[in-house]
């Protein structure tokens, strides 16, 4: 079940950037559904588990764009090991915390990608500040409504339980 | 997993991946990677048929409204076709006085490359990392294999997978076009500016470049023929060293690419017979 929670989550992510690049060219420069699954599950799962989506969300993000192949990849499995390695030494229950770590993870997987441009290839393209910023608060925007509509959610589920105890107490 | 088997794991894959990564660079010019090309085989399809079911609800919806625009669009091409007709049996008229004086020096010109159509299934012009992805049929399609647009160049497929390829756009900072001024035929290299532009490298300033000089490809590479045209000259400026500084805006517009044309291969596009004595 988890399996196919996670490839639902990627395949929605592809298919989020293939239709948000039909909609305005300025989508993938700005906006990476793929590491945003990446956060989340290494904020929700296993560190080991995290590693291998990062890696497979990065290659399924390396067949769309150009560049080196692996890129990604690799950039999105070290922010999957941060991110999880993050959240077992912070406290990462706050919601602030955890909006920091979508944009942390954005900069840093952004960072990556350049540092191995930078030393695998003699002219390597790299985004501009504004680009790379935009990124990185559209990130953090996303983690945000994410975390907010978890929350919201699992306060509904503890109402919701609390209620169906209090009932069964009555009887 | 404990957590010296995620370290272990970590380390596992950050090794596979950095192996990934080296091999392109050592093996640059040859074959792609394997894995991608796997990779665009596989999530090609998916990527299709989120365009057409997207394509077929934006169409059904937008019918209505655009029939009057389309029929006035019908009007304008209708008027363009007309004029290209009558510019093509003009250069009819020329293509002929070239190959009658050819004929006279022994020139051959290979006239009237093949062409096929490829469908564009997700294109990202505008990102640090720009790529095109094309949907080329069952005939398949090779490394290198030049792609163009009725305004221009778009670039070469750097991955062949199946009936699906990725292009190298010719805005790729990494991409390389051997390319000349139409108006005076001086050859430089134009390379992508990594900002969605273009540069004209190589060219001396004493050379002749004026804005709006036309920009096509000299073929000279050995990857894309000559004549495409890549785009016009927009800013000429005194460079750092012997050479100008030379802004060139593409031809194409990626932004509206719906489909483009993939050129067959071919030899060298001209030789001369003979050893050239008996010429006039």
């Amino acid at each position: 079940m988890t399996f196919l929670r996670i490839l639902l989550a990627l395949g929605a992510a592809y298919v989020g950037q293939l239709l948000g690049t039909r909609l305005t060219p300025w989508f993938p420069a700005l906006v990476d559904l793929f590491l945003v699954v990446v956060v989340w599950y290494a904020l929700h799962t296993r560190s080991a588990v995290a590693q291998l989506i990062g890696a497979a969300a990065g290659l399924l993000h390396d067949g769309l764009t150009g560049g080196l192949f692996g890129l990604h990849a690799f950039a999105n499995t070290v922010v999957a090991y941060g991110v999880a390695a993050a959240a077992q030494r912070v406290e990462v229950q706050q919601q602030a915390v955890r909006v920091l770590l979508f944009a942390a993870a954005s900069a840093l997987q952004q960072g990556l990608v350049l540092l191995l441009l930078l030393l695998l290839t003699d002219a390597p393209d790299a985004p501009g500040w504004g680009w790379a910023l935009g990124r990185v608060a559209i990130t953090a925007m996303l983690g945000a409504v994410l975390v907010g509509i978890e929350s919201r959610l699992r306060s509904r589920w503890s109402r919701w339980q609390h209620a169906r105890s209090s009932r069964l107490r009555f009887r | 997993m404990t957590g010296r088997g995620a370290r272990w794991l970590f380390v596992v894959l950050l090794v596979a991946e950095l192996v990934l990564l080296t091999r392109q660079v050592s093996r640059r010019g040859l074959a792609g990677p394997r894995a991608e090309a796997m990779v665009v085989a596989v999530l090609g399809p998916v990527a299709r048929s989120v365009v057409a079911v997207e394509s077929a609800i934006g169409g059904a919806a937008a019918g209505m409204s655009t029939r009057r625009r389309l029929r006035e669009e019908n009007r304008r091409l209708a008027e363009r076709l007309e004029a290209a007709e009558r510019e093509l049996l003009r250069r009819q008229g020329i293509e002929e006085d070239v190959l009658r004086l050819g004929a006279a020096v022994r020139y051959h010109r290979r006239t009237g490359t093949a062409m096929r159509l490829a469908d564009v299934v997700y294109v990202d012009h505008a990102s640090w990392l720009r790529s095109l992805l094309l949907h080329v049929g069952e005939a398949g399609v090779e490394r290198n294999q030049p792609v163009i647009a009725t305004q221009g160049l778009v670039g070469r497929v750097v991955v062949a997978a199946d009936r699906y390829a990725k292009v190298q756009l010719v805005t790729d900072r990494a991409s390389a076009v051997g390319a000349m001024l139409e108006r005076t035929g001086r050859q430089g290299v134009v390379r992508g500016d990594g900002e969605g532009g273009l540069a004209l490298d190589y060219l001396p300033l004493q050379a002749d470049v004026r804005v709006g000089d036309r920009v096509v490809t000299a073929g000279i590479d050995g990857i894309y023929p000559r004549g495409i045209a890549i785009g016009v000259v927009t800013v000429v400026a005194p460079g750092t060293q012997l050479f100008h500084r030379i802004v060139v805006a593409p031809a194409v517009d990626f932004a509206l690419l719906d489909h483009v044309y993939l050129l067959e291969r071919q030899a060298p596009p001209e030789l001369v017979e003979g050893d050239g004595r008996d010429l006039p």
